[in-house]
């Protein structure tokens, strides 16, 4: 019998099963609100795990985390306002299916294709942990570097309204990413005020370029009720069979939120646009993407959560945390004197074991809870929009400030999402900014320290250039301009035709 | 952009309008009572890491009577290396002795020294209360290199002259610290890679072998001892943790204690002299608890090593001096 | 009253985010250490030329745009632009749970389509009490807090 079916009566037990139960809960709902990211979440409940046994703590922080990240694309979807950087992509398709009255099946697809997502990765984690964790450590800086010009790519098809729109707004993102205080290079740039030394932080950005341009245009609309005031009843039979009739699209989902999430330091946050740029060139209905196209929504999510369970397999075998909310966990097995490292299997099956399979019913339990809260959750829409957008205003307010505890990061908030509603009006993307945002630091730093150690060896050249994994990459990457490319001419030349008929 | 300095020039005055209107309606309470309430410790660095969940361990005992009698909690205040956080400290923290603030020797002293007019704080406007822990710097390679101790790495980077690659988490920590003077006393031309993703990023690019060597912390080395090599202790003796690893200085190579990473608990300075008094006396026996702090620390591969306020002032004095003359050149 | 439409259309726009590109540029080529400004110098120029790019066609396109921003709209969003700027301006020093409660109050009885108070104030109350549970209660976030809690 494997490893993990055999403990995996432990998390049945009453008091772990009610913890996980309550973790799960509360993870949706903290998830669902803007503002409130998945490592905020963990990183804010450690202090609990501190007085639980270390079995009862680890469920708590690994339920917390599973349903944080699902729950981001509730309001992504109902609100237009991604809960973390991996949701924006669901924003594309989800919300549009919420102005056309759908709102409770984007729900249904969001958490189908996050449950499917969610088991393959942590089976990923359970029976390729040894052999990912070499391969995860194989990636250096250069790579990284091209993940990241990877991640640009993905801008061109979050512009809407023109491409060169969409490149401009990338570029404010990736420049305002270098503000602040850099520690590779030891320097403080643009920081005219101190408010602005510790950088842009990604939260507080998300928070101000997605929610504060939706709070004013509510206040525009109110009062009154939001013009996608209905929601249709969808049987959740539907739902399912959408969801099992699309395998490619969960497969490229999977594949990609495995790899990124794998890969430590590639920010996992971007998972969900890479899928969703990949799967709209793999398809048949591209040119529905982002007018409420199923497809799109679900390659999203099955991304953001197939990247869960491949995130932790750099921290528990070879303690190196290779993402933020990684780097919380391991805060928190170490309280429990708990090493992650190659014995940690062997040392503390019970606890290692109990906590994977915790993960594992997490992802059910999510999806359980999940849609049976849709129809509730889907209701928030028919609030009255002063309410809404009161409410919005306030909870990024906290939101944002519960982040660093810092309130710099409330009035940079601020700003910029002042800022963004005059763009967005002007036609410039939030999705671009955001995303230069998230793939600035990695470029720009990875370039730096790739560039240092090539100096002192090969040269910068044939460092960035060759060896197998960088040819790779820079395939994708050339193969993606050519797909965006040829998407771009089949799209004029269809307008074209339409033009003429 | 200038909005946003009169929007600072504005809190400035309404902060001291508060200020000036709570000292009205509350009378200060007297230092005789304290701690009346629950007091606060900030850490410059985020929730889970080494900095934080130590600080939550070293202070878990604080409601006991014999020693503050009040909880303590802790405020995650990271950004740009701990500088937003101490800046934020030091600007506005009361001194009245419930807003305390954990700190990292070198790294704030070094930036004090590297950045005069970005960072607010230094030893002057800080007080010392006690030390609770003292990371070393390790020298490590990947477990596959041919170097087996730190003369064979300076064999290879006198003989490569800056082909040696050593990593580490920043500039103006403790890594880059130990490496300036690992360099200086072996009189060696090599390159310093701060990595972009702090210690544990360093220490993974170790593993994979993307550099040749590092410098890391001993606390997180130790616990990945099995994936790499650990060549020497960048301090004045051997660590208990990994008693087999012998220092550098024994090897030879001139390298004493001051990259070593001290934390303690420090307050604003003008923070009453009684209130500090009784911090002093009380927060080192809160740290040396033996059934669950340090039971904990060991649990947590922390290495534990208390200090009182003297020993502490002396400490940062000396590190000081001597930062000051080996950042000189970095400095402009 | 129409003039300050036509200020606010497309076009103005995309001579904006122009500007902007010409302040960042100038910003990242005034840094004194080259190799610490080289990647903003790289991107403000890139932007630049985006945004240059971007304000060509339009000029090419003869179309000086939709107005974005009319008088009405402006009249619409002013009270509660307002309300949202002095809220996040003095929240830190009045405290967050006071201000909170003062700006959805305020935000919602502005843009409320009844006005009823009774059901503001309830609505304020909830929704402010359920912030609290969740933050100091549940997460134990240490908000500024001045005058009330």
């Amino acid at each position: 019998m494997p490893d993990f079916l055999q403990y995996m009566g432990n998390v049945f037990e009453p008091f772990n099963f009610l913890i996980l139960l309550l973790g799960t809960a509360g993870g949706l709902i903290l998830g669902a609100l803007p503002g409130l990211s998945p490592t905020m979440a963990v990183a804010l409940l450690i202090p609990f795990t501190f007085h639980m046994e270390p079995t009862g703590g680890l469920i708590l922080l690994g339920s917390v985390y599973t349903a944080t990240v699902a729950g981001g694309a509730v309001s992504a979807i109902l609100l237009r306002i991604p809960g973390a950087p991996a949701n924006i992509a669901t924003t594309l398709d989800g919300h549009r299916m919420v102005q056309q009255g759908r709102a409770a099946q984007a729900l249904q697809l969001s958490f189908l294709s996050s449950g499917v997502g969610g088991l393959l990765g942590v089976l990923v984690l359970i029976f390729f942990t040894p052999v990912l964790a070499q391969w995860a450590l194989g990636f250096g800086p250069s790579h990284l570097f091209w993940m990241a010009v990877l991640g640009v790519t993905v801008i061109a098809s979050l512009a809407s309204d023109s491409v060169v729109k969409g490149l401009a707004a990338g570029c404010m993102g990736l420049w305002i990413s270098s503000i602040g205080y850099d520690g590779v290079q030891g320097v403080h740039r643009f920081t005219f005020t101190s408010h602005l030394d510790g950088g842009i932080h990604i939260i507080a950005a998300l928070v101000g370029l997605f929610a504060v341009p939706q709070v004013i245009d509510m206040l525009a609309r109110a009062p009154g009720r939001s013009s996608a005031a209905s929601v249709q009843r969808h049987s959740l039979w539907q739902a399912l069979r959408q969801v099992a009739g699309k395998p490619r699209t969960l497969a490229i989902g999977s594949v990609v939120g495995v790899i990124v999430g794998l890969v430590p330091g590639a920010g996992g946050q971007i998972a969900g646009l890479v899928a969703y740029d990949q799967s709209r060139k793999f398809s048949r209905m591209r040119d529905n993407y982002g007018k409420g196209e199923p497809e799109g929504l679900i390659a999203a999510e099955t991304a953001n959560n197939a990247m869960v369970g491949p995130s932790l397999v750099p921290l528990l075998t070879l303690s190196i945390p290779g993402s933020p909310t990684a780097a919380v966990l391991l805060g928190g097995l170490l309280i429990h004197g708990i090493f992650p490292g190659p014995d940690l299997f062997t040392d503390y099956p019970d606890v290692s074991w109990t906590f994977i399979d915790a993960l594992l019913v997490g992802q059910v339990l999510m999806v359980v809870l999940g849609l049976a809260l849709c129809r509730l959750a889907a209701k928030v829409i028919l609030l009255p929009e002063n309410y809404l957008a009161a409410a919005v205003m306030v909870l990024a307010v906290f939101g944002t400030y519960s982040v660093q505890n810092s309130y710099s990061d409330v009035l940079i908030m601020a700003v910029l999402g002042g800022g963004m509603w005059f763009l967005e009006k002007y036609g410039f993307g939030a999705g671009p900014l955001v995303l230069g945002i998230v793939l600035g630091p990695i470029a720009e730093q990875n370039f730096v320290y790739g560039r240092t150690i090539a100096t002192a060896g090969d040269g910068v050249l044939p460092y960035f250039f060759t060896g197998t994994l960088n040819v790779i990459l820079i395939a994708i990457i050339v193969a993606s301009i050519a797909g965006s490319v040829a998407l771009e001419i089949r799209a004029r030349r269809q307008r074209e035709r339409e033009a003429a008929s | 952009m200038k909005p946003l300095q009169l929007l600072e020039r504005r809190f400035a005055a309404l902060a001291a309008a508060v200020m000036m209107m709570t000292m009205v309606a509350v009378p200060p309470a007297s230092a005789a009572d304290y701690p009346e309430r629950p007091v606060g410790v900030t850490v410059a660095y985020g929730a889970g890491g080494a900095t934080d969940f130590q600080a939550r361990i070293v202070t878990m005992m604080s409601a006991q009577e014999d020693y503050l009698g009040q909880p303590i909690y802790i405020i995650n205040k990271p950004g740009a290396g701990g500088q937003r956080g101490w800046n934020d400290f030091v600007t506005r923290a009361k001194p009245n002795g419930y807003e305390l603030a954990a700190y990292n020797v070198p790294h704030f002293i070094a930036q004090s020294i590297a950045f005069p007019d970005k960072v607010k704080y230094n030893i002057g406007n800080l007080e010392p209360i006690a030390n609770w822990g003292a990371d070393p710097a390790v020298l490590i390679v990947p477990k596959d290199s041919p170097f087996d101790s730190a003369r064979d790495v300076v064999e290879y980077a006198k003989g490569n002259p800056g082909r040696l690659t050593v990593n580490g988490a920043g500039k103006f920590v403790g890594h880059h610290i130990a490496f300036l003077q690992f360099v200086r006393a072996a009189g060696v031309e090599t390159t310093y890679v701060p990595h972009p993703k702090g210690g544990a990023g360093a220490l993974k690019d170790v593993m994979g072998g993307q550099v040749k060597a590092g410098f890391n912390n001993l606390s997180d080395a130790f616990r990945s001892r099995d994936n790499l090599k650990i060549l020497a202790v960048a301090d004045l003796q051997r660590h208990d943790f990994l008693p087999d690893v012998p220092t550098l200085k024994e090897q030879g190579i001139d390298v004493d204690d001051s990259s070593v990473n001290f934390r303690g608990i420090m307050a604003p300075a003008g923070t009453p002299p009684e209130v500090i008094a009784f911090l002093a006396e009380r927060v080192p026996e809160m740290f040396n608890n033996k059934r669950r702090v340090a039971k904990k620390m060991k649990d947590g591969g922390s290495p534990l090593r208390v200090m009182g306020r003297d020993e502490v002032a002396a400490m940062w004095k000396e590190r000081q001096a001597y930062l000051t003359e080996l950042l000189k050149d970095l400095v402009q | 009253m129409k003039r300050i439409a036509d200020v606010m259309s497309t076009s103005s726009g995309d001579v904006l985010a122009f500007v902007f590109a010409l302040v960042a540029a100038s910003a990242s080529f005034a840094g004194d250490d080259p190799a610490a400004y080289a990647f903003p110098q790289l991107i403000s120029a890139l932007m630049l030329i985006f945004c240059g790019a971007n304000l060509i066609r339009r000029s090419l396109a003869r179309f000086a745009g939709e107005p974005v921003l009319t008088m009405q709209l402006a009249g619409k969003i002013a009270p509660g632009g307002a309300v949202i700027v002095v809220y996040v301006l003095f929240a830190e020093d009045v405290g967050f749970y006071l201000s909170a409660i003062l700006a959805f109050f305020a935000l919602s009885f502005l843009y409320g389509e009844h006005r009823r108070l009774s059901s503001i104030g309830i609505a304020t109350g909830a929704v402010v009490g359920v912030l609290y549970l969740m933050f100091s209660v549940v997460l134990k976030v240490q908000v500024p807090r001045e005058f009330f809690l």
